[in-house]
């Protein structure tokens, strides 16, 4: 349009020095005006138009239907015909970058809201962002762009976190208490054997222990009561998330999947049974230590894996094996890796942080060929039959 | 590959790591956007481009249309293809039997229209001054009566227009196609130069501009997935807003906001001007003459060509002209024109004779083109000037200074100033008896060139030059000089006068040429020497008598004789015109003329030079401006490039060159350039011009060659026989005596006199025209009014039967339906993929964000009842029926009624029908 815009001025410049009536004039200031006029209105709303996306839970389901929200902002009486909106989403997982245009008119003086529906097909970190938005004036004559996407870079910006759906399983948790391991705590479910904790007091049935009868309450009661000891818990269980995904081989975002969908589902199954258990994973070959009690905790632990390392980094292993002797040691280690080999887990055997370990391996595809290993179990996991795979894991 | 299918339809685009983004975008806003009346709004568009493109065709061809007329064909055309869109199958089948009728009603008077169209073209080929004898001949087979013609060509016309419009504006949004169907008649007329129509060409600016800025819009959204908000383009990876309602809602709002501004523009503009009064820099004229003589003189085979840089070569594009005419090279070009341009600013005491400001001399006549005789400093005639400290311009200076009246007096000694605005900066223009060697010495850059004319370097200088007015006293033009009770003293040296003999007695030897001074010799010098007033002149001065000595007739029979051969209009006569026509590559320039007796200044300047060297008097050729007494005033005098001009000088011992003017129009100290554009003023307002009256009462040559050709303007405008004998003289005369832009404008006045310039034919033309529009507009509101009520009347009466149905379940289904109607009026929304009980939610969502009150349990018994008589086999009962009539009399009174406009109350009783 402006070198038709051009061609029309010069045009209209001719018309003028050729054509001696007022009209020719009247045509030449318009020629002149309209895009001086432009210009500065344009700028303007350049100035005073806002864009943000509109953040919800940080947490979705892979394979759902997730609305990214853009609001803009038009205070100024100038309706925008033609609006791009330049939104990156970038997927943490691969480093892939999409940069989507949306062309969109804009109202004046008023808000309007851009609903678009983004769908992962993997678990992951997803970050979309208006990288840039361009306005046009309505001969498409001047390009501006927006100025508040750099003021507010906070607000153009939305993380959220694919995780997969979450499958009930029901697996076995032991007690590592009667492997030996000596804990304060107890739990508020069961009733156990430990005489230094009441678990509960309640009045006498058939069958009761006779040395449990609380003799001093009973007297007092005019009743037979008796006393449940509490059943002593070890924090015993160690998730260790370090998914060393190798980009260069096909299917890693398969591998990737199955490893995150099985330690979400294996953290959310112990929350839901108030098994406390410890978490590790590593940011930046940091690690990450973080223990869990509840659901909450445990949905803060999900999210906090956005961050986590997801390449492989023979690092990761080493910072493990150093720290083994300090806050580490557990009843079960269960470690979520991609890669495997057998000196990995004669390491971690060796380094004496768990009195048993399982090895979650993630696969591209499911294989016939079981493992097997002299100081792990290992697990071979494949995308979508992960809570099946896991079924015989004694937690 | 079926699944495949699927997902790309319900997903825009997937990334290779399979993360998809969706189809389409949901878009919403704080505000409702609703798109009422957009159609309106577009119709206005196509109607008002409609009416502005017949309005300026009007203004063009200066028919004196009724506006009212014009606005009527408009909107009946651009109405009946605009509604064509219309999801009204009511206004649908109306618009189709417009355009039915319209079609046929063109076609069955296609005689009119054709007659129509060929009175138009024949009045715009005369005012383009192209007149076409075949259009004259065609219009005399046409019988009707060509106002009634004209009037059914409109309609024809604008058919076509509103077709264009129409399908432009409201069936799709096309600049292109708009631009084709008004462009056209806006082109025809601006080429021209005719004054546009001012608020019809901005009008038709602001709807070009309007569509042309949704168009914009709709380029790059005219992509796959239309009945989405958004649809992908998949390669480019970008959304676009497809969403025809979506449009419509953002189109209304655009629309107001485009014409509001380029209104604004257009009315800031507007009002500056009449504010200020600026239309267009004084400068621009002169690039206006430059590029319009670059337009003129362009042609690939002169590209190349040495001869096409005429001007020795300094000019913008290497036209700029000397004078305005050609610098000396003759013939090269069709014609000349004036544009109003400035040429020159002068300043200078009153005088009461024309002032001759000479600009360039020759005195070589070669190869078509006056060349400048070169001086030889070294001569003896030279030295005569530079031995006293003055040049050969000097001469006129030199006699001057001496002129002596009987009783003493000398003439006054006076100073002009002058500023080259739009002239060849590199000529000094100044008058007869200037002191070029006096202004060379204070300082003004000034240099001479040859022997003939001087240089400047400076744009602004001043000359001392001698009044000549008292010479001029008792009516004598410059001829008569030699008459003046002035005598001058000053003697030449013989030295001088050789040189000139030698070299400016020089002539063609041609038989046309010969011919010519035999004519001259023979039929125009014995009528002076019969004239009782010549034999007082003889006595008097020597000049005026037979020279013996030389054997030639004195210079004054000479010149009248040459004077009245070129101005006679009982011979042959010669025409004066702007445009004669270019000198074909063979042939002389001068013969040329004389053979085809046309031409300008410069023609008549060369052949009056030849002729008077073939009569013994030496001769040469000068450009430059012209002054005449009217045109003083105090302060500066603008000199337009109207004033330029060519003539011959003649020298006379004792007297030095003076000026031999030849040009019919230009004798006795006029100007026909200046005097045809006073006349063209006088011609537009009542108003006389004084200037314009004296010159043409005292101008006897000037009237004498108007009226010879006046026969020529005849012939010209032979396709229109009344046109000249319907004319006032003095129209005709400028009419007639002009030619090329000249005879455009003229033409154009004689075209107005012709249309406008008869207060009864006008008024009869517009008598005849307004019963035709206002029976075809009594027809079409007639007509309509009747479809309408009848309409309404079937409409009603169905309402009526449907509501009083036997059947119960009928009855009550169709309660329900004009329940839903009434809600519609109100802008509830009542349809849409919903259940009857969800729709029933909707409404009363709706009525509460619009607070109306309605009645939510009533409303929901009629819904169940309407559902149990769609859907069961129960009876219903009268009881039921007339809770139903109540409640839908009930939303009808208290929610809808009240709520309704006076424009919707109108559009529910006669559009829907529904009370």
């Amino acid at each position: 349009m402006p070198v038709i815009y051009l061609i029309l001025f010069i045009v209209s410049l001719f018309f003028y020095i050729l054509y001696k009536g007022v009209f020719s004039f009247y045509l030449f200031a318009f020629f002149i005006a309209v895009p001086i006029i432009l210009f500065c209105l344009y700028l303007y709303a350049a100035n005073k138009i806002k864009l943000s996306i509109i953040k919800s839970s940080k947490i979705r389901r892979k394979d759902e239907n997730i609305p990214v929200n853009i609001e803009i902002n038009n205070p100024t009486f100038i309706p925008i015909s033609g609006m791009t909106i330049f939104l990156e989403i970038y997927s943490k997982l691969d480093g892939d970058k999409n940069v989507i245009k949306v062309c969109t008119p804009v109202y004046p003086r008023d808000k309007q809201y851009l609903s678009l529906i983004v769908s992962p097909a993997h678990c992951g970190g997803v970050r979309c962002k208006i990288v840039k938005c361009r306005i046009h004036d309505l001969l498409r004559l001047f390009s501006f762009k927006i100025k508040n996407l750099k003021r507010s870079p906070e607000d153009i910006r939305w993380d959220f976190f694919a995780v997969p759906e979450y499958i009930p399983i029901n697996n076995n948790i032991e007690n590592s208490y009667h492997l030996g391991i000596e804990t304060d705590e107890y739990s508020k479910q069961s009733k156990g054997d430990d005489p230094t904790e009441i678990f509960d007091i309640r009045e006498y049935s058939a069958g009761d222990k006779i040395s449990r009868i609380h003799w001093k309450l009973s007297a007092k009661q005019d009743s037979t009561m008796v006393k449940d000891y509490s059943l002593p818990i070890t924090n015993s269980i160690l998730l260790v998330f370090d998914p060393c995904i190798d980009k260069s081989k096909e299917g890693y975002m398969e591998q990737y999947d199955a490893l995150l969908e099985a330690v979400v589902t294996i953290s959310r199954y112990l929350s839901e049974n108030s098994t406390g258990f410890s978490a590790v994973w590593f940011t930046n070959g940091n690690m990450k230590l973080m223990n869990i009690t509840n659901e909450e905790e445990c949905t803060v632990f999900i999210e906090k894996l956005i961050y986590a390392d997801v390449y492989d980094s023979d690092k990761n292993i080493a910072a493990l094996l150093e720290d083994s002797e300090s806050d580490l040691a557990c009843g079960h280690m269960i470690y979520f890796s991609s890669k495997y080999n057998e000196s990995i887990t004669a390491a971690l055997y060796e380094s004496a942080i768990a009195l048993k370990y399982s090895y979650m391996l993630g696969m591209t595809e499911l294989s016939n060929e079981k493992i097997t290993d002299e100081f792990a179990k290992v697990y071979q996991l494949s995308s979508g039959s992960v809570p099946v795979l896991i079924s015989s894991l004694n937690l | 590959m079926k699944k495949k299918t699927n997902t790309n339809s319900r997903y825009g685009f997937v990334s290779k790591n399979g993360l998809k983004v969706g189809g389409d975008i949901a878009l919403s806003t704080d505000k409702p956007h609703e798109q009422k009346r957009y159609l309106l709004v577009k119709w206005f568009i196509a109607f008002l481009s409609t009416l502005s493109t017949l309005a300026i065709t009007d203004n063009f061809v200066q028919t004196h249309a009724d506006l009212f007329t014009l606005a009527f064909f408009s909107f009946l055309c651009t109405f009946a293809f605009s509604v064509l869109k219309s999801k009204n199958r009511f206004f649908k089948m109306f618009g189709f039997g417009t355009v039915v009728v319209l079609l046929l009603f063109v076609l069955i008077n296609r005689e009119n229209v054709m007659g129509g169209f060929l009175e138009i073209a024949d009045r715009y080929m005369f005012r383009a001054n192209r007149p076409d004898p075949s259009l004259g001949a065609a219009l005399r087979n046409i019988s009707a009566d060509s106002e009634t013609a004209i009037s059914f060509f409109y309609l024809a016309l604008s058919v076509i227009v509103g077709f264009g419009t129409s399908m432009a504006c409201v069936h799709r949004t096309d600049f292109p196609l708009l631009f084709l169907f008004t462009f056209p008649v806006f082109e025809l007329g601006m080429y021209w130069g005719w004054d546009a129509l001012i608020w019809g060409c901005c009008a038709v600016v602001i709807c070009w501009t309007v569509i042309l800025s949704m168009n914009i819009i709709n380029h790059t959204t005219n992509k796959a997935g239309r009945k989405k908000t958004f649809a992908i383009h998949e390669r480019k990876k970008t959304f676009y807003f497809t969403s025809p309602n979506g449009k419509a809602a953002f189109n209304g709002v655009l629309i107001k906001f485009t014409a509001l501004l380029t209104s604004l523009v257009f009315l800031c503009a507007i009002l500056f001007s009449a504010a200020t009064g600026f239309i267009r820099p004084e400068k621009l004229n002169v690039y206006r003459k430059q590029i319009s003589h670059a337009f003129e003189n362009f042609s690939l085979s002169n590209l190349f060509n040495d001869k096409n840089n005429i001007h020795d070569g300094d000019g913008f594009l290497g036209v700029k002209a000397v004078g305005g005419t050609n610098g000396g090279i003759l013939g090269q070009t069709d014609g000349i024109s004036f544009n109003g341009s400035t040429a020159l600013k002068v300043e200078l005491p009153k005088f009461d004779y024309p002032i001759y400001l000479t600009g360039r001399c020759a005195g070589e006549y070669k190869d078509n083109s006056w060349q400048m005789i070169k001086a030889d400093e070294n001569a003896d005639y030279f030295k005569t000037f530079t031995d006293k400290g003055k040049f050969p311009q000097d001469l006129n200076n030199l006699c001057v200074n001496e002129y002596i009246s009987e009783s003493g007096d000398k003439l006054e000694e006076a100073k002009i100033k002058v500023e080259i605005v739009g002239a060849d900066p590199k000529y000094v223009y100044a008058p007869y008896g200037s002191d070029f060697s006096k202004a060379s010495e204070n300082n003004e850059v000034m240099k001479m060139c040859e022997e003939s004319c001087m240089v400047a370097q400076k744009k602004r200088y001043s000359i001392s030059f001698k009044n000549l007015s008292p010479l001029f006293e008792n009516g004598y033009d410059w001829c008569d000089l030699y008459k003046d009770s002035y005598y001058s003293n000053y003697s030449f040296k013989q030295e001088y006068t050789d040189y000139v003999n030698k070299n400016y007695l020089t002539y063609r030897n041609s038989q046309i040429l010969n011919d010519a001074y035999e004519d001259i010799q023979n039929n125009y010098i014995p009528k002076y020497r019969t004239l009782s007033q010549l034999d007082e002149f003889d006595e008097s001065d020597e000049y005026y008598e037979y020279d013996e000595e030389f054997g030639r007739p004195s210079y004054d029979e000479v010149y009248h004789a040459i004077h009245d051969y070129f101005s006679d209009e009982k011979g042959q006569g010669f025409k004066y015109t702007l445009t004669p026509g270019a000198t074909p590559e063979e042939k002389d320039f001068i013969d040329d003329f004389l053979t085809k007796r046309k031409g300008y200044c410069s023609y008549f300047a060369s052949a009056g030079v030849e002729l008077l060297r073939m009569f013994g008097y030496p001769a040469r050729y000068a450009e430059g401006y012209i002054i005449l007494p009217e045109q003083y005033h105090e302060g500066q005098i603008i000199i337009e490039d109207r004033s330029a001009h060519a003539w011959a000088e003649v020298y006379i011992p004792g007297k030095g060159w003076i000026p031999a003017e030849f040009t019919p129009g230009y004798g006795d100290g006029s100007n026909r350039e200046l005097d045809n554009k006073s006349n063209n003023k006088n011609d537009n307002s009542s108003n006389s011009s004084s200037r314009a009256d004296s010159s043409s009462s005292k101008n006897e040559s000037s009237s004498s060659t108007a009226e010879s050709s006046s026969s020529s303007s005849s012939e010209t405008s032979s396709s229109k026989p009344d046109s000249s004998s319907e004319s006032k003289p003095d129209n005709s005369s400028s009419a007639t005596d002009s030619s090329s832009e000249n005879e455009h404008s003229s033409a154009v006045d004689g075209t107005n006199s012709q249309i406008g310039g008869s207060g009864t034919t006008d008024s009869g033309a517009n008598k005849s025209k307004v019963p035709l529009a206002a029976i075809m507009l009594a027809v079409f509101i007639v007509a309509s009014a009747a479809v309408i009520l009848i309409r309404r009347y079937v409409l009603i009466s169905k309402k009526k039967a449907e509501l009083s149905d036997e059947d119960q379940k009928n009855r009550i289904k169709s309660i329900y339906k004009y329940t839903l109607k009434y809600l519609n009026l109100i802008g509830i929304f009542t349809e849409g993929n919903l259940t009857d009980m969800q729709l029933f939610e909707k409404i009363i969502e709706q009525c509460n964000d619009k607070n109306i009150q309605i009645d939510e349990v009533d409303l929901k018994t009629l819904f169940e009842d309407s559902i149990k008589a769609q859907m069961s086999d129960e009876d219903i009962t009268s009881d039921q029926i007339k809770q139903a009539e109540f409640t839908m009399n009930r939303i009808f009174e208290r929610s809808v009624l009240p709520n309704l406009s006076a424009y919707d109350k109108i559009k529910a009783k006669f559009i829907h029908c529904l009370y």
